[in-house]
């Protein structure tokens, strides 16, 4: 028996026990005060059968930690398999392994016929049954990580900075230094515009999960019902899905990676500046 | 409808009350009162705790200022309706909304001719949608698939049943024409399913939720974006027609989990989640 139904009945019967025994006891063997503080406690104990059935978790973290920060759990929530390209999680027992998989299906209603558009939407109700097991489907909208792009930007600037220092002190001739001006001038241009917005990119995948009695096999296990979904999707609607690995997985379970640092920061500073204003 | 389930702990925690209240009359004077008093309560707070336990533990823990930590570096607002995460400064909130969208599902009840207008104009309808979120966000399906024969037995006795009524319905001395209309459309709703089937559909459930995230300086300009967010959420899907629900408390523990590995069968994700569809 489920050890969460076990709890429950066994607090259920605490507390009956304690209800009818509080009112059966005679007063002369127990006094009144006594015996309603018995019923009352009786009573709590039903309330915390059925507060447990859904909240054990919550209840022991509280019954533990006894202050109002209560933690449930201080583990770090996943850790990467050895290929990279699964999340494993403990679980009882063994592992769940957790497989991520792009799906990279860009089309717009805006180019279908009415019928497209109804075979499209039938398409998305296939993929989405054609799983055995459980599975996940998401499409989401993520901040496009411009960092290395904004990096770049500011190199080159700090280039052409030093090549007009330079060409300055030199004293070249002045086309050549309009010419620097104007490369550095474009740079400018190109990174304010950059930074004056925050892109998105629409990004859809689909993740599968397995499990297995050691790391291994729940990878493995993980991996082959990637497979299976992959081979799927590509078959209904004539792309190449592929598993997603590395550090790209962490966009879509970590929020920092989903909005990147630097931007938000570019971003946050810019509303301060201009609340000030 | 609610959950045979769940139905099942309310009784046998009533049970409790039930004996409270038949031997609580062994009581006298104010002690009666007194005992029938917190007999009502617990009776009030088993209702409040079976039906609509998402809101009265996280209403009832944030009350006392209890927050909970959930992995490490994952904290839950005390409102129980976010996830918290701070990183260099940076307060990220995670927030999920249920939102039963996908018109594909075999609970639906909708005539073929109007599925058919549905779904020609869902990827115009889903693309205006989201063309008005300038936000990080991600809309989720897990699905998990059906036992096929069963799904047709339950769809051939309500067919049977509808058939029935209507046989009935024609035998009475003045039958209604708009009853026998509505009879006939339930008919033809449940043909329509069952051809799907026969067709080689797979009959699915599913659980659709929205997540998004939201970032700030602090943990409270971060939970205000988030709600400013959701509401935008709400808004854009407003063309769709569909209850858009705030999860909170377990439900949210359990998406939360689910991002690193989802759950393992449908049994599973029936006992954690009550919007399943």
């Amino acid at each position: 028996m489920n050890a969460k139904i076990l709890f429950f009945i066994i607090l259920v019967a605490i507390s009956a026990g304690i209800v009818a025994a509080s009112a059966i006891i005679p007063p002369a063997q127990l006094p009144n005060p006594v015996k309603i503080i018995l019923f009352i406690i009786g009573l709590l104990f039903d309330v915390f059968a059925i507060f447990f059935k859904d909240y054990s978790e919550f209840m022991i973290g509280i019954a533990k930690h006894r202050s109002k920060s209560v933690v449930i759990n201080s583990e770090v929530p996943y850790t990467f398999s050895t290929s990279k390209d699964a999340l494993v999680v403990k679980s009882g027992d063994g592992y769940k392994a957790t497989v991520y998989i792009k799906i990279p299906v860009y089309r717009s209603s805006t180019d279908m016929k009415a019928e497209e558009r109804v075979e499209f939407a039938r398409l998305v109700g296939r993929m989405v049954g054609q799983s055995r097991g459980i599975a996940r489907y998401t499409t989401g909208m993520f901040v496009m990580n411009k960092d290395m792009y904004i990096q770049q930007l500011r190199e080159s600037i700090n280039a052409a900075e030093n090549e007009e220092s330079a060409m300055v002190a030199s004293g070249a001739p002045t086309a050549e230094l309009n010419n620097i001006r104007g490369k550095l001038s474009m740079w400018r241009n190109i990174l304010d515009t950059v930074n004056s917005s925050i892109s998105y990119e629409q990004i859809s995948y689909a993740s599968v999960t397995s499990f297995g009695t050691n790391e291994f096999e729940a990878v493995s296990i993980a991996q082959q019902r990637g497979r299976e979904l992959i081979s799927g999707i590509g078959t209904l609607f004539g792309v190449q899905p592929a598993v997603i690995t590395g550090n790209e997985l962490l966009r879509f379970i970590e929020p920092e990676y989903q909005i990147p640092y630097s931007t938000t920061a570019e971003n946050i500073s810019k509303s301060v500046e201009e609340e000030v204003i | 409808m609610i959950d045979p389930e769940k139905l099942i702990f309310i009784i046998v925690s009533f049970l409790v009350v039930l004996i409270g209240f038949a031997f609580g009359s062994s009581f006298k004077g104010a002690y009666y009162y007194i005992a029938m008093f917190f007999v009502l309560i617990t009776a009030i707070f088993i209702l409040l705790m079976g039906f609509a336990d998402t809101i009265v533990f996280p209403a009832l823990m944030s009350s006392i200022g209890m927050r909970f930590q959930i992995a490490e570096g994952y904290w839950m607002s005390k409102e129980q309706n976010s996830i918290i995460k701070n990183v260099n400064g940076l307060y990220y909130a995670t927030g999920y909304i249920s939102a039963n969208l996908f018109t594909y599902t075999f609970k639906l009840e909708m005539p073929p001719e109007e599925e058919e207008s549905k779904m020609e104009q869902a990827p115009s309808n889903w693309e205006r949608a989201i063309s008005a979120l300038k936000f990080p966000w991600k809309y989720n399906v897990i699905s998990a698939g059906l036992d096929v024969q069963d799904i047709r037995n339950e769809l051939e006795g309500k067919r049977s049943f509808q058939e029935f009524q209507l046989a009935r319905l024609m035998q009475s001395s003045n039958p209604s024409a708009t009853a026998m209309q509505d009879i006939q459309r339930e008919i033809n709703i449940i043909q329509a399913k069952m051809d799907r089937i026969s067709g080689g559909e797979k009959p699915i459930a599913t659980l659709m939720y929205i997540e998004t995230t939201a970032v700030g300086v602090s943990e409270k300009a971060a939970a205000d974006s988030l709600y400013s967010q959701i509401s935008s959420i709400s808004t854009a899907m407003g063309s769709f027609d569909i209850e858009l629900n705030r999860i909170k408390g377990r439900e949210l523990l359990a998406l939360f989990r689910s991002n690193f590995s989802l759950q393992d069968s449908i049994g599973e994700i029936n006992d954690v989640f009550d919007k399943m569809s």
